[in-house]
C-alpha cells in the first residue's frame, strides 16, 4: 500500500503467453456468446433490425465461425503448451486437483459463514480457480465437438444434429452464466479488485493479495528465491575458492 | 413490416397520382362502378363459410387498382352478374373463368383454369385432399393471393425510363409497354419473402383445430429450426416451407404441393435427400442426413393413426424427444447447481469480507 | 478500494459509471438467459400469427397478417375509418347498418363521413339544426373540401342552438354516463340495460332521415353550404345519385350510367358468343 511509504513487492501471476491466450479466449468467447444467443433473440428485438436483419444474420454466422475456430486453436495450443513448455508444465502441476482443495473448500466456507477465524492458506491456484479451469476443458470439449458437427451438418443424421444442438445450447448457457456469475463478478466487481484485477493485463499480483489469497505460493516463491540466492552465494564462494 | 412499407408506398403513390390527376381519371371507369365503390366506408357485415360474421369491404381504391396485376380489367370481367342495384345477382368471383384478355403466348383467351386444376389435384384441392370432409377449410385463390400493385425498386424504375424508350420504337402504346415491363420485371425479381411464406402457411398449418379436423400434424417446430431462425432475421437463402414441400427445381410448384405422406412428395423418404441437396443447399448430404429425424417438430393431432411406411416410427420419435428433453433437464440441473453454487459462494465471500472489514475496523 | 486513494474523483466517477453500466448489462443478460432457459422456453423466435389474436373485423379492416389482405388491397382510408370509431360505433360497430339489406352498404358508406346524428336526429318544426364539416383531427370547421369523395378528413356534424349556445349533437351531454355504462354493462340485468339504453338514445329519432330527404332539391342538407362545388351539388341533389335512389328497388344499372351504351352492347354480344 502506497501510504505505507514502502514500495510494494509484486509477483508474476500470468506470463505473456498466458495473457495472450486469455485475451484470445475471452474475446472469442464473448463473441461466441453474443452471436450464438442472437439465434434465440426475442422477436421484437430482431424486428428492430428491420431490413438490415439479413446482413446482420450473415455476419452473425461468419463471426461465430471465426471465433469458434479461434477458440478451438487457442484450446489446442494450450493443451500442447501445458505439456511441452516449462511454464506450462508448472502451471498444470500447480493446477492439478489435490485432496487439500477439498479441505480448503470446507474450511473456506466455514470461514465465510463465520465459524472459523481465518481463511485456509491456499497455494498458487485456489479450489475455485481450479474448478473454473477444468470446467473450461469440459465445456470446450462439448461445444467444439457439437459445433463442428453442426458445421458439417451434411455428414450426420438429423437426430444427432438435434442432440448436438441441445448440448451446444445447454453448455453455452451454463458457460455464459458461470462466466458472468463466477468469473467476471470475481475479477471485476469483487470490492478488493474493483474495477478490475489488473493481472490479466500486466501479469502482476501484489504481495498484499498474495498474502490474502495465495500465502502458500508466496512461501514457496520466497523459499525458491532463498535457495537460488543461497546457491548463487555458494557458487560465488566456490568460484572464489577455485581462484 | 413489409405490409407497412407497402402501404406507405401505396399511399405516397396514390397521393402523387391524386395531386397530379385531373378529375377525368374517374371517367375512365366506363362502368361507373366507382360512383359508389370509391367511398371508403362502403361495406357491410356478411357471413363467412363457417357462418361467422365477416366484414365485407366494397371499397376500391382506383389508383391502386389500376396499378395492380388486374388493373387493365374491367370490374365485370371478374364480377359476373352485377346488373342490379343492390347487387343481389352477383356470384362469387371464379378465378378459373376464361378472361377476355388474349394470352399473347397463344393468342387464345387467357385463363387461370390450368393452375386452378393443378390446385384442385394438389393436397390443397378438393380432388387431391385426402378426405371429403371440411372442404370449406381448403384454401381458395384469395387465401394466398391478393391483387397487389407491381412494385419494382427505384433502380429498376429509373432503368425502365431508358429501356422503355427502346420498346416504344416499335410498340405504340406507352401504357401497355410500361405495364409489360413492370410485369416482367416484377415476376422475374420479386417473390414472397420467406417470412411471408411461413406466416401464410402458418395461417392454417399452425391452427390446431383446423389441423385436427384433417388429421394433420400442427406445425409448431419450424420456428425452432435454424431455417426458421434465419428467416426471422430476413434471410432469404435458407429454405422456407415451399423450398422443401414444393420446390420449383424438382418440378413442383406451390399449386402442385403434395402431402408429405405421398410417395411422390419431395419430402418423402425416397426424395428427401434430393430435396435437401437441391441448389447446393446441403450438397453432398449423405443418406443418413435426410433420415432418422424430423426437420421440424410437429404437434400430433389427437387420435392420430400411425402411418404405414412412416419414416420415423412413433417409438423412435418418442425416444428422440425423450433424449432431447433429458439433455435439457440435465443442463437445467447443472445450471441451478453450478451457477447457483457460484452465486452463493460469491455472496458468502462478500458477506465475509464485509464482516472482516467491520471487525478489523481499519483493516 | 485500496488503489483508489490517488485516482482523480472525476475519473473515479467515470469508472463507476462504466462499470455500473456493464454490471447492469451483464446482470440483464444473465437474467434473460435464466428466463430463457427456465421460463420462456428455449425457442420463441416464432411466427405467432398476430391475425389469430384479432377479430375478423379488425383483421380485414387493418389488413393484419399475411394472407388476410383484402383482395383489392385496402388503403389507409379504410384503416382510418376503423381506427377512430365514434362513441356510437363502440356498440354498433364500424358498419352499423345491417337491417335493410338493400341499402345497408350505402348507409355504412355515409357513416364514414357523416355523424350518426345527422340522420338519426330529425330536426323538429321549431328547432333549427345546422350542419358543418369538422376536421377529424382538429375539430375545426373545414374551409374547403380536399381529398377523395367522402374522404376529406372530416365529418358532417349537426349543431343545434340551445339557450343561445350552439351544441354539437354528436357529442352526447351524457357522455360520462355512456362510458360508465359501457364499462359496467356486464354487471347490469336486462331491465337495467334497457333503461340505460333508453336514456342513451333519448335524443335519437325513431324514424331516421331517409336518402331522398337530403338527396333532393331543398333537402334537409344544404350541400352548397357544406362547401360542395356546384357540379357536385347538382349531382347530389338531382343527378345520378337521385336517379339511383328513386330507382334502386328494381334498377338495371348499366344503361342509365353508361356514357356509351353502344360500346356496352358490343361488349355484351361478345360475352354471349
Amino acid at each position: 500500500m502506497s501510504h505505507h511509504g514502502k514500495k510494494q513487492r509484486t509477483f508474476l501471476r500470468l506470463t505473456v503467453s498466458q495473457r495472450i491466450q486469455h485475451v484470445i479466449l475471452f474475446t472469442s468467447t464473448g463473441l461466441l456468446i453474443l452471436t450464438g444467443f442472437m439465434l434465440l433473440g426475442e422477436r421484437w428485438a430482431i424486428d428492430l433490425f428491420g431490413s438490415a436483419g439479413n446482413t446482420i444474420f450473415y455476419w452473425r454466422g461468419v463471426v461465430h465461425r471465426i471465433a469458434g475456430v479461434a477458440v478451438t486453436l487457442v484450446c489446442l495450443y494450450h493443451m500442447v503448451y501445458v505439456v511441452v513448455s516449462e511454464e506450462g508444465r508448472s502451471w498444470l502441476r500447480d493446477m492439478l486437483p489435490r485432496l487439500k482443495d477439498g479441505v480448503d473448500a470446507g474450511q473456506n466456507v466455514s470461514f465465510m459463514l463465520g465459524f472459523r477465524k481465518a481463511r485456509p492458506k491456499m497455494d498458487r491456484f485456489t479450489y475455485m480457480e481450479k474448478l473454473e479451469y477444468f470446467s473450461v476443458y469440459f465445456g470446450m470439449f462439448i461445444v467444439i465437438l457439437t459445433g463442428t458437427m453442426m458445421w458439417t451438418e451434411w455428414l450426420w443424421p438429423k437426430f444427432y444434429l438435434d442432440v448436438a444442438d441441445a448440448l451446444h445450447l445447454g453448455e453455452a448457457t451454463l458457460a455464459a452464466l458461470a462466466i458472468i456469475v463466477g468469473h467476471i463478478f470475481t475479477v471485476h466487481y469483487n470490492p478488493h479488485v474493483y474495477p478490475m484485477n489488473k493481472a490479466f493485463i500486466d501479469g502482476q499480483i501484489s504481495e498484499e493479495i498474495m498474502l490474502e489469497e495465495h500465502p502458500l505460493w508466496l512461501d514457496r516463491l520466497e523459499a525458491e528465491e532463498a535457495t537460488a540466492t543461497a546457491a548463487a552465494t555458494e557458487k560465488d564462494v566456490e568460484k572464489r575458492d577455485d581462484a | 413490416m413489409i405490409n407497412r412499407v407497402y402501404f406507405t408506398v401505396c399511399c405516397i403513390l396514390s397521393g402523387v397520382i391524386l395531386l397530379g390527376a385531373p378529375n377525368s381519371v374517374y371517367a375512365t371507369d366506363d362502368e361507373n362502378c366507382l360512383m359508389c365503390h370509391k367511398y371508403a366506408g362502403l361495406g357491410r357485415y356478411g357471413k363467412d363459410e363457417n357462418q361467422n360474421a365477416k366484414k365485407r369491404v366494397f371499397y376500391v381504391n382506383e389508383e391502386q387498382y389500376k396499378a395492380s396485376y388486374h388493373g387493365k380489367l374491367r370490374c365485370k370481367s371478374c364480377h359476373d352478374g352485377v346488373e342490379e342495384i343492390p347487387h343481389t345477382d352477383v356470384e362469387a368471383v371464379n378465378c378459373a373463368k376464361d378472361c377476355h384478355l388474349k394470352d399473347p403466348s397463344t393468342g387464345r383467351d387467357f385463363s387461370h383454369k390450368a393452375i386452378k386444376k393443378d390446385l384442385d389435384f394438389s393436397a390443397h384441392g378438393y380432388k387431391g385432399s385426402r378426405t371429403d370432409e371440411h372442404m370449406e377449410d381448403l384454401p381458395n385463390c384469395k387465401d394466398c393471393h391478393s391483387n397487389k400493385a407491381y412494385q419494382i425498386g427505384m433502380d429498376e424504375q429509373i432503368a425502365s425510363m431508358k429501356f422503355i424508350k427502346i420498346c416504344l420504337e416499335c410498340h405504340e402504346s406507352k401504357e401497355w409497354t410500361e405495364r409489360f415491363y413492370r410485369h416482367m420485371f416484377y415476376r422475374a425479381s420479386t417473390r414472397r419473402s420467406s417470412k411471408e411464406v411461413v406466416a401464410l402457411c402458418s395461417k392454417c398449418h399452425a391452427d390446431q383445430a383446423m389441423m385436427e379436423r384433417h388429421d394433420l400434424d400442427v406445425v409448431v417446430g419450424f420456428k425452432d429450426t435454424f431455417h426458421g431462425k434465419a428467416i426471422v432475421y430476413g434471410d432469404e437463402e435458407v429454405a422456407n416451407c415451399l423450398n422443401c414441400h414444393a420446390p420449383y427445381g424438382l418440378g413442383f410448384s406451390p399449386h402442385r404441393v403434395k402431402s408429405s405422406r405421398d410417395d411422390v412428395s419431395p419430402v418423402s423418404p425416397e426424395h428427401k435427400l434430393e430435396t435437401c441437396a437441391q441448389q447446393g443447399c446441403h450438397a453432398g448430404a449423405k443418406e443418413e442426413f435426410a433420415s432418422k429425424g424430423k426437420v421440424h417438430a410437429s404437434l400430433q393431432s389427437a387420435g392420430r393413426q400411425a402411418r404405414a411406411g412412416e419414416e420415423v416410427s412413433q417409438a423412435e420419435l418418442a425416444f428422440q424427444t425423450w433424449v432431447l428433453n433429458l439433455i435439457n433437464l440435465i443442463y437445467k440441473i447443472l445450471i441451478v447447481g453450478v451457477v447457483g453454487g457460484l452465486g452463493m459462494h460469491r455472496l458468502l465471500d462478500l458477506y465475509a469480507s464485509r464482516r472482516a472489514s467491520k471487525m478489523g475496523g481499519h483493516h | 478500494m485500496h488503489d483508489h486513494g490517488n485516482i482523480h474523483p472525476v475519473k473515479r466517477l467515470l469508472i463507476d459509471f462504466l462499470m455500473g453500466g456493464v454490471f447492469l448489462l451483464l446482470a440483464a443478460f444473465a437474467l434473460w438467459l435464466i428466463w430463457l432457459t427456465f421460463f420462456r422456453g428455449i425457442y420463441d423466435t416464432g411466427f405467432s400469427n398476430t391475425a389469430l389474436d384479432q377479430t375478423e373485423m379488425e383483421r380485414i379492416a387493418l389488413g393484419v397478417g399475411v394472407g388476410n389482405e383484402h383482395f383489392h388491397n385496402l388503403d389507409a382510408a379504410v384503416r382510418a375509418g376503423a381506427e377512430s370509431p365514434s362513441l356510437c360505433l363502440k356498440c354498433h360497430g364500424n358498419y352499423p347498418h345491417s337491417k335493410a339489406p338493400d341499402v345497408r352498404a350505402f348507409l355504412n358508406a355515409h357513416a364514414y363521413f357523416t355523424a350518426c346524428e345527422v340522420c338519426h336526429i330529425r330536426p323538429a318544426e321549431e328547432d333549427q339544426i345546422t350542419y358543418k364539416w369538422l376536421d377529424n383531427k382538429t375539430g375545426q370547421e373545414l374551409l374547403t373540401l380536399e381529398g377523395k369523395p367522402g374522404n376529406y378528413g372530416g365529418m358532417i356534424v349537426p349543431f343545434r342552438m340551445e339557450n343561445g349556445v350552439s351544441r354539437r349533437l354528436d357529442e352526447s351531454a351524457d357522455k360520462t354516463f355512456i362510458e360508465e355504462y359501457l364499462e359496467l354493462r356486464a354487471t347490469f340485468n336486462a331491465d337495467q340495460q334497457a333503461e340505460a339504453k333508453v336514456r342513451i338514445h333519448k335524443e335519437i329519432s325513431t324514424k331516421p332521415i331517409f336518402c331522398n330527404e337530403c338527396h333532393d332539391k331543398d333537402g334537409i342538407l344544404d350541400f352548397a353550404k357544406l362547401k360542395y362545388s356546384p357540379v357536385v351539388v347538382n349531382r347530389l341533389e338531382s343527378g345520378e345519385v337521385v336517379t339511383m335512389i328513386t330507382k334502386y328497388k328494381k334498377f338495371y344499372l348499366p344503361t342509365m350510367f353508361d356514357p356509351d351504351a353502344r360500346f356496352r352492347d358490343r361488349q355484351r354480344r361478345r360475352e354471349a358468343e
